[in-house]
């Protein structure tokens, strides 16, 4: 039953930090994040009098939980007492699968610990590996359950000792993951173990749990619990072991709170002066410092409108506050502060720091956003993304006049998933949506779908990259009046540097003095390691290298804004630009203002970047995914047929007790059918997933095909442009 | 053989043309005219078209622009040319890249000078011509450019004693004029800003619109004054006087109504 409680009284609990947990679920997708996230709102979520007034609300639950609909809030109270303790548990929320990836790592900042899921039958996937691995860089502790005994019982028809060493063999090679990413200091402590209470397992279909001492203080043992399903007496299990005690107690227990994460978690995961009151706030959790939150989650609501949840990691948030969006960099009044009981918000007024406040008001909030009371708070790094969108489809309503109620679902839609990018096609009147993956893509479809309206979707598109392989030449670029000049030099950016701005280590927000350090520790001339004027999220950087030209900042911005725009579609094929430096070498000002506006100098600047860009022995990249499988060792001749006939690779082939783990990588190109292919030729026997790996070049035998391809789609002329096409 | 005439057709109306002007539009084989930077309200197109006996074919500044190549220029190649041009062709909105590309090609070209609002504004305020430094326009302002070159140009010139023409800019994307009012706050801004003393409420400006009709309205006072009076025509011009000559100070007292307090710190 769900824990009825007034607010008055979870304000009261969660002012002293002591009784506060931060903790997430995470899993590989289908190792069962959502029933156990179901299981535990429907055993301990909070409830308020003013919800659980109405009847109907508590019917709602129910509903849910027998359709078994994941319930999509940004963070769910529970409530559970350990040692005549009060304490309150905020789960937040962290999408399920991989292909949301940008999603998963922003939930992880506001978290100080999670259990991961891995499902007894697949063992650890290489999603499990990926998020345990993103959990630890930001410091996240992590504890381990472990689901599905039921399969392992029924299906596989183990025997008690065989899932002994099952369990024993999951949890060395979950630990394996730990030695492998933590860092030193949290390696050996944050290792988890059946002794220390760090492991749990059961079913969180059957809604059973236990752990190694909670099964000893009952009297339970295997035998017992594979007796009980051959008896058919699962239902006497729920009752003496239900699921969210070992799991609760194993958060309450293991993962600390707020005071004792933020002193070690602070110096990992913001870049600014620990020294600096701000910062001292932070490590201390302070509710009287200045104030600073982490968005992880925008969603609007129809009623209350954009409501942005995160962490509060210092000072305390009011109502009627004013507060800087540093991101936006513009103030924004806070309408209303609530806290949330279970998955539904109250209102509160204020909450202090710790704790995860969900704010209305506040429009122009997005997720990875950092909110202050100071105005020069350093935000939080930029959040490393491990995955970009590669993949795209066109949407179009069946009913054309549902197009207004599209449009604006789609607005809706990227708003509360930043990695999903909403683009018009101007020529063509196409929205198209880009994800991460196919599968991002039909979920969000399906969401489309969901609110009753019906759809046209394309088949998937790949998206490629454009870049350099050479450096290439200076050209002139004319303004359309021919009263400026401007001279640019395309050349590929080192990879090493490439890999700085994925990882959010170099970007736009990371302080210019900064910038020039890194850079000139990578090789770069001091002239070019200051000049720099622009970082983008596409892994390109903008330097001025030149010296005393007149009125260069009176055009600046349209420079910068030209570059941007260049970057969004490169020349050969209008896919996005990726990996380039661009050098502003030298240019030419009008004396009078009225001749230097955007629509001459970005022109200008377009087609001396486009150019340059030409003679730079250009070429296309294509997104290359990871697959990992397991499979019996007599499917691996099949499956590495396939892997190889996609014009994949295989990484590694490692056989791991009687399962054979092959990795491979595919061009996404080539991956829209497999899963039939994988299904056919290993009659269903083989586990796999894929995620997203790294951009490699496309064969030089393939691009001009590939480049006429894309643009005929994109109804422009078959033939790329020339270096001609841009200078006179 | 053809040829390119570029003619200029004064400030205010189709009367603005001269006497050579018409009399080689009138000759021409194709007759153009841009209005791009300087729409000229006052300028009927039909009165015109009669005073050519020919039609008149409007361009766009992509037209001579980007598209010179294969429109005018072209043309211009085969048969005699003319381009009218408010004002003067070759001053405020320049053409003279595009009479380079018509040199280039082989093209006779030829110009017949226009009243300019650089020669009409000095003119009507009083002032002298030589004692003029750099002038600058300030453009219709947009959230990504705003440029304070109006604003290092007349502190340049002041510091100087000289005066500085502020050209006021038209957009035809926007079909809008800046007006005095809006060009002075313009430069407020960035005086509150930047705190130089260079545009101030209390700073000697001159107001002029409609040059080139029979009522052109002058109106030296102080930034404050010049704020909030109603200048009517388009378009509008702006001066900042540096130090006056006792004749330039007369002249602003009758011609500009311009009051003796305001002008007494100038001398």
């Amino acid at each position: 039953m769900p824990k009825l409680k007034t607010t008055a009284e979870i304000l009261k609990i969660v002012h002293n930090l002591e009784q506060v947990r931060n903790a997430g679920i995470i899993a590989h997708v289908d190792h069962g994040k959502t029933t156990l996230t179901d299981s535990l709102l429907s055993a301990a979520g909070l409830l308020s009098p003013s919800v659980a007034g109405t009847a109907l609300a508590l019917d709602y639950l129910e509903e849910e939980q027998k359709r078994q609909m994941t319930i999509k809030a940004a963070n769910i109270s529970l409530y559970y007492e350990v040692d005549g303790k009060p304490y309150v548990i905020n789960l937040i929320d962290t999408p399920g699968h991989v292909d949301f990836s940008g999603r998963v790592t922003r939930s992880l900042r506001a978290i100080d610990g999670c259990v991961v899921v891995v499902d007894a039958v697949e063992e650890v996937m290489v999603q499990t590996e990926t998020v345990t691995r993103q959990a630890l860089e930001e410091r996240v502790r992590p504890t381990l359950y472990i689901n599905k005994i039921d399969r392992l019982i029924k299906e596989l028809r183990l025997s008690p000792s065989q899932v002994q060493e099952k369990l024993l063999r999951i949890i060395r090679e979950f630990n394996n993951l730990i030695e492998l990413y933590a860092e030193p200091e949290f390696r050996e402590k944050w290792k988890v173990s059946p002794a220390t209470g760090t492991v749990a397992f059961g079913s969180a279909k059957d809604r059973w749990g236990l752990t190694i001492q909670s099964a000893q203080e009952k009297g339970i043992k295997f035998s017992d619990i594979v007796a009980a399903y051959q008896e058919g007496r699962v239902k006497d299990l729920v009752k003496i072991a239900p699921l969210h005690e070992p799991i609760l107690d194993m958060i309450i227990r293991h993962i600390p709170s707020p005071l004792v994460a933020q002193k070690y978690r602070i110096p990992k995961i913001w870049k600014g002066d620990l020294s600096s009151e701000i910062g001292k706030a932070m490590l201390n959790c302070d509710p009287n410092g200045p104030l600073v939150m982490c968005v992880t989650n925008v969603v609007v609501d129809p009623q209350a409108g954009v409501v942005a949840t995160g962490r509060l990691f210092s000072g305390t948030v009011k109502a009627g506050d004013v507060v800087r969006l540093i991101g936006v960099r513009e103030d924004c009044r806070i309408q209303e502060v609530c806290i949330y009981m279970g998955q539904f918000r109250e209102v509160v007024g204020s909450l202090p720091a710790g704790n995860i406040p969900a704010l209305l008001g506040l429009d122009k909030a997005r997720a990875g956003e950092t909110i202050s009371s100071l105005k020069d708070t350093v935000p939080f790094e930029q959040l490393q993304y491990v995955s970009e969108p590669v993949v795209t489809i066109a949407i179009e309503p069946k009913h054309s006049k549902d197009l207004p109620k599209l449009v604006d679902f789609l607005r809706k839609l990227s708003l509360e998933d930043p990695n999903l990018v909403v683009k018009i096609n101007e020529e063509t009147g196409e929205y198209l949506i880009s994800g991460m993956g196919q599968l991002h893509l039909e979920i969000a479809t399906t969401w489309i779908q969901k609110a009753g309206l019906e759809i046209i979707t394309t088949k998937p598109i790949v998206l490629y990259r454009e870049t350099v392989r050479k450096e290439g030449e200076v050209f002139e670029g004319k303004s359309p009046n021919k009263h400026n000049r401007i001279y640019l030099k395309v050349e590929p950016l080192e990879p090493e540097i490439i890999e700085l701005i994925r990882k959010g280590e170099l970007s736009d927000y990371t302080p210019r003095h900064q910038v020039a350090k890194i850079l000139r520790e990578h090789g770069w001339e001091t002239d070019e390691a200051r000049g720099v004027w622009r970082i983008d999220e596409h892994c390109n950087i903008l330097t001025d290298v030149t010296k005393g030209i007149q009125r260069l900042d009176v055009v600046k911005d349209s420079i910068i804004s030209a570059f941007n725009w260049s970057i969004e579609e490169g020349p050969l094929a209008y896919e996005t630009i990726r990996g380039i430096k661009v050098k502003l070498v030298d240019a030419q000002i009008h004396e009078d203002p009225v001749h230097t506006g955007p629509a001459q100098i970005m022109p200008a600047t377009r087609r001396s970047l486009y150019a340059s860009f030409l003679s730079a022995n250009p070429t296309l990249l294509e997104p290359i995914l990871k697959v990992t499988v397991k499979v019996p060792p007599e499917q691996v001749g099949n499956v590495t047929k396939i892997i190889v006939g996609k014009r994949g690779k295989i990484i590694s082939l490692e056989q791991k007790e009687h399962i054979m783990h092959i990795i491979g990588e595919i061009p996404t190109a080539e991956t829209f059918d497999l899963s039939e292919l994988m299904r056919s030729a290993t009659a269903g026997k083989a586990f796999w997933g894929t995620e997203f790996l790294k951009w490699e070049f496309v064969p030089a035998s393939m691009v001009g095909d590939l480049i006429r391809e894309i643009r005929k789609r994109k109804g422009l002329s078959p033939e790329p442009p020339t270096i001609e096409d841009f200078i006179e | 053989m053809g040829s390119l005439t570029f003619i200029g057709l004064g400030l205010h109306n189709e009367k603005g043309l001269s006497l050579v002007g018409l009399e080689k539009a009138r000759k021409a084989e194709k007759v153009f005219i841009e209005t791009y930077t300087n729409p000229m309200p006052h300028l009927s197109m039909e009165n015109l078209q009669k005073l050519l006996g020919k039609p008149i074919v409007r361009l766009s500044r992509g037209d001579l622009e980007e598209n010179a190549k294969n429109g005018i220029l072209r043309d211009a190649k085969k048969m005699d040319v003319v381009l009218l041009v408010p004002g003067d062709p070759m001053v405020a909105t320049t053409h003279v890249w595009l009479r380079v590309e018509a040199l280039k090609m082989g093209i006779k070209t030829e110009v017949v000078n226009g009243v300019s609002v650089y020669s009409a504004a000095p003119s009507v305020a009083g002032l002298q011509i030589y004692k003029f430094g750099r002038s600058v326009t300030i453009p219709i302002p947009t959230e990504n450019y705003k440029p304070q070159t109006p604003y290092d140009v007349i502190k340049e010139n002041s510091k100087r004693g000289l005066h500085t023409l502020v050209l006021l800019d038209f957009s035809s994307e926007k079909n809008r004029w800046i007006s005095i009012g809006e060009g002075l706050s313009y430069l407020l801004e960035i005086e509150e800003e930047r705190k130089e003393k260079v545009v101030f409420r209390g700073r000697l400006a001159v107001g002029l619109a409609g040059l080139g009709s029979d009522k052109p309205v002058v109106k030296g006072d102080t930034v404050e004054k010049l704020l909030s009076y109603d200048f009517k025509l388009f378009p509008q011009t702006l001066i900042f006087p540096g130090r006056l000559h006792f004749m330039e100070v007369e002249a602003l007292k009758v011609f500009a109504e311009t009051p003796e307090e305001v002008l007494k710190l100038y001398v």
